[in-house]
């Protein structure tokens, strides 16, 4: 009965992270962007790159732990603790600085980052259920207009929101005491609109405004694997991602609206693809303390296209190393003994070019994992400085600083409680 | 444990506030617009052909309007203009023979006519040369002024028969601003105890005395119906029916049209008569006979304007009738406005609808229509431009058909029909223009297609163009920079 009632509790407190997420993820408030990046204009937006703990990239193929839900690679999830279940929630703080010729201009951008929960479902078989951005749009530009001839301004602002989220199923399977195999199978959804409006200056009702949306309902997987080669003391992991290039289904409205009237649209529906994706890590472990891995990812964006389209992208290159080290050897007191400690740093040459500049993105963090007390969860923080794009050829570099916190709440399932 | 799962969330939502607040929603950010596609163009197109026509009202109204237009003048451009004015003459209240109580008892009096003047006091409104002398001249009708059947107004066209001797013909010099001083007391000989002029008049208002013959035989004849106690000069109905009316003419070469208001007794005739006996026997005294709106029996004021155009440089009389307007090109790229006369300048912009044809789409911000005033056809001292309050005209747009009819006003903001607005150039005269707001015109026709309606009627409000005698001379030689145009501001979607 006890049991009963825990697990009714878990479900409520499930529910009432999915209700947070998709309040976070519907919401239209300009506050909670991802980005503020003009180079969200691009692709299908900025790719927003979930890995563990640290949403921007941090090596983590090659890694699994009984407590971290570790999405990137389903296979990871195999190696789950037993008793437990883990919820995640994730918020994240862009404050970025853009800078372009003499200019800058500085944005704070808030979103959640992952809502997630996963349980070991069997002996070598664990579950998870996420929501994630997989891109965003968030570039909000105003510019004045002489109007060519006459002796008017214009106001154009040109917008993007939304972006394209992802519910992931991700099941890990221990196949043998080496090897995991893991498999993602991936909804996507979302709305990336673009709107330009046009005003006169100086006042005028009159406005011209184009909005076209691309609504996204679609599916694709990826697949992982982890094998592990055991030696003393140390092991060394071998972690592998494929995901297949996939036509997702999308539906594209574009819609003028001049003075209250709407004078075009058009709806057309079609597919645009995700890439096809390969991913290999090497990862090493010193006892029970010490991770070290390194990640390079080739996402083929080259060959992807959007209604029959070529979508004018380039193929992505990631390099990401990271180290994790446990503090706690099980046997610490003191606080700082308790602590998870990370670092990272990745290089990231992104999928687009423009002006014949390739945007890339690096970056370093580190962060600290603490536990809550009793076993009953772990909050993660994590510090991210990074750079994307460049000034030269009349270009925009974002120099920014990410802060990510992340809650995960262990709920101990199965264990009758002796004393209360 | 509990506690602690609950500050962390009380952490994220405090952070969640302070990052919310603190972005930069409300400005504008301009950085990394030469990144994005701009998936639109903005465009001034002021190359549509508009044309132009000029066309004459078959009716202007012209009766009971509250300020009587009288005068003459001499147009450069539009001819000659006269006003004929036929006023109804009141009796304010009635003349009736004076009683006075001699050993209480009540004694009618009897009164000696002594003589008729005639009074205006001006507003200050004129158009025209007033430094030149005036022939002013006044008629005694001789049929009373009545409505037609099935008739809501007089017009500039109506006519009523008039004695050819006329009660009144004088010059005399028009002064508008001086004349328009009215005192009350000075007006009626000083009623007041302080003052006491019973001898002459010392008002500024015009007064002329009615030496004429004709004049004097009316006045003694309304005198001799006082002290025969006749219901003529005490009932409305027989006192109408008996005066029948005046008409107020000018000369044929008088230089100044000139305004007086009518609703407050301003124009009248006075006459002054003594009475024969008792103890204020000599004593001067008067009686009043204003111009008034309206009679009885549907006998209204109204004016008649005359006007030549057969001498006119681009030979206006070549306009006649309503339906057939006179083109642009007739009269040397010129068109016309006139109040009284009722003119209108035409326009027909027929490819609006072109617009259509660029881009997948496109929309109007803004849409403009200018005209420019013709150079040196109009002055500040005699010939100004129609009056404007800071820059806001009385001239109007009308809907109109092939017929030249009149349809609706275009409409403005706040429920307002649409008006012209005075862009004055004061160091270049002749970069004054006249503009108007026709962006949802032009959406509508863009939305809807063009009709022959959508063509254009620019001039004075149609219910007051017969009391006003503004005019203006537009240019539109489509080879000039100063034509009429249409500047449309024009997105077009790529």
């Amino acid at each position: 009965m006890a049991r009963l009632m825990k697990s009714l509790k878990s479900v409520g407190k499930i529910c009432f992270l999915i209700v947070i997420g998709l309040i976070y993820v519907s919401s239209d408030l300009s506050a909670q962007n991802n980005t503020s990046s003009p180079y969200s204009y691009y692709g299908y937006g900025e790719l927003m790159t979930q890995d563990i703990i640290n949403p921007a990239g941090l090596a983590s193929l090659s890694y699994s732990d009984g407590g971290v839900l570790n999405i990137n690679n389903p296979a990871a999830l195999s190696q789950l603790d037993s008793l437990k279940f883990i919820f995640q929630f994730g918020m994240t703080a862009k404050f970025s600085k853009l800078k372009q010729g003499n200019d800058d201009d500085t944005f704070n951008d808030l979103n959640f980052s992952k809502l997630a929960f996963g349980f070991r479902a069997a002996p070598g078989y664990g579950v998870a259920v996420s929501l994630v951005p997989y891109t965003s749009l968030g570039y909000d530009i105003t510019n004045i207009e002489y109007v060519e001839g006459g002796s008017d301004y214009i106001i154009r602002s040109l917008k993007g929101t939304g972006g394209l989220n992802q519910l992931v199923l991700s099941n890990g399977f221990r196949i043998t005491k080496n090897l995991s195999l893991g498999v993602n199978g991936i909804y996507i959804f979302g709305n990336n609109s673009r709107d330009e409006s046009i005003i006169p200056r100086g006042g005028g009702a009159s406005t011209y405004l184009n909005s076209s949306k691309l609504i996204s309902t679609g599916l694709n997987f990826n697949v992982g694997a982890q094998y592990q080669f055991n030696f003393v003391d140390n092991s060394i992991i071998l972690g592998m991602k494929y995901q297949p290039k996939v036509g997702v289904r999308a539906k594209r409205e574009v819609e003028v609206v001049n003075l209250g009237v709407i004078k075009y649209n058009d709806t057309d529906r079609g597919r645009y693809d995700v890439p096809e994706v390969y991913s290999v890590s090497l990862g090493m472990k010193k006892g029970k303390q010490l991770w070290v891995g390194a990640d390079y990812l080739l996402e083929k964006w080259s060959e992807t296209k959007k209604f029959e389209k070529e979508n004018q992208l380039v193929d992505r290159n990631k390099f990401s190393l990271a180290t994790i080290y446990k503090a706690n050897d099980g046997y610490a007191t003191k606080f700082f003994k308790k602590l998870t400690y990370r670092f990272g740093a990745f290089y990231d040459t992104g999928y687009m070019r423009v002006r014949d500049e390739r945007i890339k993105t690096k970056g370093f963090s580190f962060g600290v994992g603490m536990p809550l007390a009793r076993g009953k969860g772990m909050i993660n923080m994590s510090f991210e400085f990074g750079q994307m794009g460049l000034t030269a050829n009349n270009l925009v570099r974002e120099d920014y600083g990410r802060i990510n916190i992340e809650l995960n709440l262990f709920e101990n399932w199965f264990i009758k409680r002796k004393y209360h | 444990m509990r506690m602690r799962t609950n500050q962390v969330f009380l952490l994220l939502l405090t952070l969640s506030f302070f990052v919310g607040c603190n972005s930069n929603n409300f400005e504008e950010h301009q950085i990394g617009d030469n990144l994005i596609d701009e998936s639109s163009e903005v465009v001034l197109i002021d190359s549509l052909t508009i044309k132009s026509s000029t066309v004459i009202l078959d009716s202007v109204i012209t009766s009971r309007f509250s300020n009587a237009i009288l005068g003459r003048y001499q147009d450069e451009f539009l001819g000659d203009v006269k006003s004929e004015y036929y006023g109804v003459l009141d009796f304010k209240g009635g003349f009736p023979k004076p009683v006075k109580k001699v050993d209480n008892v009540s004694v009618k009096v009897p009164i000696r006519f002594d003589s008729l003047v005639f009074m205006a006091y001006p507003n200050k409104e004129y158009f025209g040369d007033t430094l030149k002398v005036q022939r002013l001249i006044i008629n005694r009708l001789t049929e009373n002024i009545k409505l037609p059947d099935n008739e809501n107004f007089f017009y500039a066209h109506s006519k009523f028969d008039y004695n050819e001797t006329p009660l009144l013909d004088t010059e005399f010099f028009l002064n508008p601003v001086k004349q328009s001083d009215f005192d009350d007391v000075i007006d009626s000989h000083g009623k007041n105890q302080e003052i006491d002029y019973y001898g002459e008049y010392y008002g500024k208002g015009i007064y002329i005395k009615m030496d004429d013959e004709e004049a004097i035989s009316l006045g003694e004849e309304i005198v001799e119906l006082v002290n025969a106690e006749s219901d003529t000069v005490v009932e409305p109905k027989h006192w109408h029916k008996y005066i029948k009316g005046l008409v107020i003419r000018s000369g044929d070469n008088n230089s100044v049209m000139w305004k007086v208001p009518i609703g407050d007794n301003k124009v009248r005739l006075r006459l002054y008569y003594s009475e024969t006996d008792y103890e204020e026997a000599g004593r001067q005294k008067f009686h009043d006979f204003p111009i008034v709106l309206a009679g009885t029996d549907e006998s209204w004021t109204f004016t008649n304007y005359l006007s030549d155009r057969s001498s006119t440089p681009q030979q206006l009389d070549k306009l006649e009738e309503q339906k057939n307007d006179l083109e642009s090109d007739e009269t040397d790229n010129l068109t016309f406005i006139q109040g009284g006369v009722g003119l209108y300048t035409k326009i027909n912009i027929p490819y609006i609808e072109n617009l259509k044809t660029l881009g997948i789409t496109g929309g109007v911000l803004r849409a403009e229509l200018r005209m420019y005033p013709k150079n040196n056809s109009f002055d500040d001292e005699l010939f100004p431009l129609p009056p404007a309050i800071d820059g806001q005209t009385n001239l109007l747009l009308y809907n109109t058909n092939e017929d030249n009819e009149f349809k609706s006003t275009l409409p403005g903001s706040n429920n307002t029909p649409l008006s012209f607005v005075l862009m004055k150039n004061y160091q270049n005269k002749n970069e004054t223009y006249y503009t108007a707001d026709l962006t949802s015109y032009v959406n509508n026709i863009l939305v809807n297609g063009k009709e022959y309606e959508d063509a254009i009627l620019i001039g004075f409000p149609l219910e007051s163009v017969g009391n006003t005698y503004d005019r203006l001379i537009i240019e539109d030689d489509p080879s000039s920079d100063f034509r009429i145009r249409l500047k449309v501001t024009y997105v077009i979607q790529r």
